[in-house]
């Protein structure tokens, strides 16, 4: 579960509703997370962004989520980065997510033998028709 | 003072730093017998531990894998201060060091950036030419396992890669087809990444993910692609051991090295000979801290550039948004295309100098949304995210432009008075400024770019100017030429002051052209080791 208080949950989530909100085709964070599971390996992978989360959420509490959100984003945009690097990294881990953004993740894509020469092929004639451009300079030998 | 068994008490050669300059240099040296000792203050990393093959990859990388050293704030790694400097240096502390995390562009300079004074009347002239070089870049391309294409006319015939290129994918052939359309030259870019197996290297899977360590052990990383081989040979790597002084005797020559080991125990190395491959910051910090009342003004200093001209090559990227998918996250990365086409100095474009234009993949959701950073809030939050996402990830050419930035004395590292590292030694600090001749080539290239992308077909264009960015090309600060009063080392990378101490990193290099450095450090680096060795009977030593 995560490190986080349900207080602070609450409020994590209200900030994901501003920062990526359900809309037709995409989920809430709190929807697509519902049990915190993809939250909790994002903060497990920078385990010092909790403190500042914690320190962030904890001056958002009680107002206004969204004029709050906003005005960090324009006056201390140190404390928006971090509440935009909980949320969207939280939420592009999601697997329902990457599926619905079409990204499969980093991945061993190992290329066919040919695939470097086929995307050449048609390509290359005119990069090696094109004759030497580099500027000769006068050599001075220095052996060793 | 505690000794360390297993080292020699007197070491032929003292090797500072187990990066990619540092490990061919033992590697080399080992290899003709020498017995060599390097300390290196970082430790192994292996291929598990990189985040590329694990699914928060994007977030490991904010942070606990930053390529910046001060966001990731592990203790190998020591501060910079940058207060003064509108790009911040940064570097990676481990067996192998930058090259753990760089992309492995695998690039030599051309033969106009050994003469800019005589071709272009700036900057100053290296005391070898690319010729003198040629052999070593060949020898370093066959070592790290380069996929390329030979005959580029951008250079001088005589370049093989030993395995061929990588797959360009959707993005490269999308920007090579608008570079063909203008007539403008690309190439399949060389990478020192392995698109076979290649001895100890595996071939790549396109992970992506080169910039936060290659997970499948394909990526020239000098752990991998030389200290297995200076260890067979008998060079002893000491890790974990933070060197914070060069020591010199009554005579002025470099008899080894102070270190602090993790557990903050003092340590001493001696040694005939001395090599200090611990980076564009690190040495000159390290030749700073070693100031005595021999050398007052810091090791090698008479010149007073120890720390001078120091050159980062400033970036700027533009990126085209594509109604096609590209997969744009496909490895990998690694370069896919270069274009050179700007690469020679034209003065009647009002700047001196040029630039390499690159294509890359650009990654995942999370950088998708970086690269829209600048943009109000309603148009890059709340739904405007989905379409911003939709739109743009995968659907992405990523185009990186490397300037040249010229030499300038105002651009300097220097110990900071207050900022400590782990151990209590003083951090370095940098100074830079982004030139105007750097800032005039920058747009100009970014208005190439933008054409290129208008010429493919493009979308949408956004561009990311030089800001409080990272560089981790970090060269000139010791800098190479046969004039003492004008430059630290010679044209072997000899100390003019001390002629047992090398320094073999980027620090050395006259100017820095605007390709990525490795290829040309980790020459010049074996080119002095094979000096060092056919020379090492006149070498005057302390002992």
């Amino acid at each position: 579960m995560s490190e986080l208080s349900d207080q602070e949950l609450a409020t994590l989530w209200a900030v994901a509703d501003v920062l990526v909100p359900a809309t037709e085709g995409m989920p809430a964070l709190r929807d697509a997370d519902a049990r915190a599971e993809w939250l909790d390996r994002a903060l497990a992978a920078d385990p010092g962004l909790v403190d500042d989360l914690q320190r962030v959420l904890a001056a958002i509490q009680g107002g206004d989520v969204s004029a709050t959100v906003r005005g960090l984003f324009v006056s201390v945009r140190r404390d928006f980065d971090v509440l935009a690097t909980v949320v969207t990294g939280t939420y592009y881990l999601i697997p329902q997510v990457r599926r619905l953004i079409g990204y499969p993740g980093q991945s061993r894509n190992p290329p066919r033998l040919e695939e470097a020469a086929e995307q050449l092929e048609d390509l290359l004639e005119q990069a090696t028709s094109r004759p030497s451009f580099y500027r000769p300079t006068p050599s001075r030998p220095t052996g060793p | 003072m505690t000794s360390v068994p297993s080292a020699p008490e007197l070491a032929d050669v003292l090797v500072v730093g187990a990066g990619p300059s540092g490990a061919v240099v033992a590697a080399e040296l080992a290899g003709r017998g020498f017995s060599v000792v390097c300390l290196e203050q970082g430790r192994w990393f292996n291929n598990d531990e990189f985040p590329g093959s694990k699914v928060e990859w994007e977030v490991l990388a904010e942070r606990r894998w930053s390529r910046d050293q001060n966001v990731r704030r592990r203790p190998d790694d020591y501060p910079v201060e940058v207060s003064d400097s509108e790009i911040t240096p940064i570097m990676f502390a481990g067996v192998g060091g930058s090259s753990l995390i760089y992309g492995g562009h695998w690039m030599r300079l051309l033969p106009s950036d050994f003469r800019m004074r005589t071709l272009d009347g700036v900057a100053d002239d290296w005391p070898l030419t690319y010729e003198d070089l040629s052999p070593y870049y060949d020898a370093l391309d066959a070592a790290v396992g380069v996929s390329g294409l030979a005959g580029d006319p951008a250079y001088p015939p005589g370049m093989n890669p030993p395995l061929p290129p990588h797959p360009i994918g959707r993005v490269g052939r999308r920007a090579a087809m608008a570079l063909n359309s203008l007539g403008w030259h690309w190439w399949p870019a060389p990478n020192a990444i392995a698109s076979h197996r290649y001895g100890e290297l595996a071939p790549c899977a396109r992970w992506g993910t080169c910039e936060t360590g290659c997970p499948e052990g394909a990526k020239g990383s000098f752990d991998l692609t030389h200290w297995p081989r200076a260890l067979k040979s008998g060079a002893k790597l000491i890790t974990g051991a933070r060197v914070h002084r060069i020591t010199t005797n009554k005579r002025g020559l470099a008899d080894g090295a102070l270190y602090f080991d993790r557990e903050g125990r003092e340590h001493r190395q001696r040694a005939q000979m001395v090599v200090l491959a611990a980076n564009g910051v690190g040495t000159p910090r390290l030749l700073l801290l070693s100031a005595s009342t021999l050398f007052p003004d810091g090791l090698a200093n008479s010149s007073g550039l120890v720390g001078k001209r120091l050159m980062l090559h400033p970036n700027a990227v533009v990126t085209g948004i594509y109604e096609e998918d590209l997969q744009s996250w496909l490895g990998p990365a690694g370069q896919l295309i270069h274009s050179l086409e700007f690469y020679e100095t034209d003065l009647s474009r009002g700047f001196a100098g040029g630039a390499k234009l690159d294509v890359t993949p650009t990654g995942g959701p999370m950088r998708v949304l970086d690269l829209h950073g600048e943009a109000a809030f309603d148009q890059l939050w709340g739904p405007a995210v989905h379409e911003r996402v939709r739109t743009t990830l995968g659907h992405t050419v990523h185009w990186g432009i490397m300037a040249n930035d010229l030499p300038e004395e105002s651009n300097f590292i220097s110990l900071d008075p207050e900022l400590k590292d782990s151990d209590g030694i003083p951090a370095p600090k940098s100074h830079y400024v982004v030139s105007e001749n750097s800032w005039r080539l920058l747009r100009f290239n970014m208005e190439r770019v933008r054409e290129v992308n208008t010429a493919a077909g493009a979308i949408g264009i956004v561009d990311e100017e030089v800001g409080p960015c990272a560089a981790g090309h970090l060269l000139g600060t010791a800098c190479m030429g046969d004039d003492p009063r004008t430059s630290v080392v010679n044209a072997w990378g000899v100390s003019h002051d001390v002629p047992n101490l090398r320094i073999v990193d980027g620090s050395a290099m006259t100017t820095g052209g605007a390709v990525n450095p490795t290829a040309t450090i980790t020459a010049l680096a074996l080119r002095s080791a094979v000096q060092l060795a056919t020379n090492a009977r006149w070498q005057e030593v302390p002992e």
